[in-house]
């Protein structure tokens, strides 16, 4: 079943397979590279990856800034909820939901508030899209 | 576009492959270009950064982390580039 719904070029592997692969290239790019500022778990992780994603990164990584990585990381950042490069305001240090936070929660983790250079919420180059303006990115940088 | 040593298992057969969705089956075989490129930013203090995802690998047909996951939302496989997921 799973062979006739590939595309052109897929490969059909295991769960334990691909996670298998992901372990094994987080420890490469976490190995090579020296010590990394920030590490984006962008789309998050799976349930069955959470632990060993967990001990990779406190043996390899420890003092990364974790975007989304609450769960896996002692200094998790979360999302602020859009890419517009606008936050919520009030916006508390402390919380755990994409939004401006919660002043009662004892979870410190951080809104990071990424944006794009393009219109859109356009992160890959594509002709059809053009540049946000230089006020527009203005505006965000000072807010 | 990082280098790496990784081979797995392809299914049913067992078939040990490379991954070679990487720089080392392009021309620039043999080059570590991101190395390359944070030595070049380290020259003027610039940080760096990399994206790597856990999450999406349209070529062992993997989204949201699971495999075969666009044989079921086979809609959002086309947006998937297109928005942020967080």
């Amino acid at each position: 079943m799973k062979n006739s719904t590939l595309g052109p070029g897929q490969l059909n592997i295991t769960q334990q397979t691909y996670n298998n692969i992901v372990l094994q290239q987080l420890r490469e790019i976490w190995t090579k590279y020296g010590s990394l500022d920030e590490i984006w778990f962008d789309g998050g992780y799976t349930a069955s990856l959470r632990e060993p994603i967990t001990a990779l990164l406190d043996q390899l990584q420890p003092q990364a800034v974790a975007f989304g990585g609450l769960g896996v990381s002692k200094n998790p950042a979360r999302w602020i909820g859009t890419e517009m490069g606008v936050a919520p305001d009030p916006n508390w240090s402390t919380g755990t939901t994409n939004d401006g936070g919660d002043p009662n929660s004892p979870v410190f983790n951080p809104a990071e508030c990424d944006t794009t250079l393009q219109t859109h919420d356009r992160w890959f180059w594509v002709y059809i899209r053009s540049l946000s303006s230089l006020t527009n990115q203005e505006v965000i940088l000072y807010l | 576009m990082a280098p790496t040593n990784v081979s797995f298992p392809v299914n049913p057969s067992g078939q040990l492959i490379p991954y070679n969705y990487s720089i080392d089956y392009s021309p620039m075989k043999g080059r570590d270009v991101l190395a390359e490129f944070i030595s070049s930013c380290q020259k003027r203090q610039i940080k760096t950064g990399f994206y790597y995802t856990v999450a999406t690998n349209t070529w062992l047909n993997v989204g949201s982390g699971l495999v075969c996951f666009f044989f079921f939302s086979l809609s959002i496989n086309s947006y998937s580039f297109d928005i942020g997921e967080k």
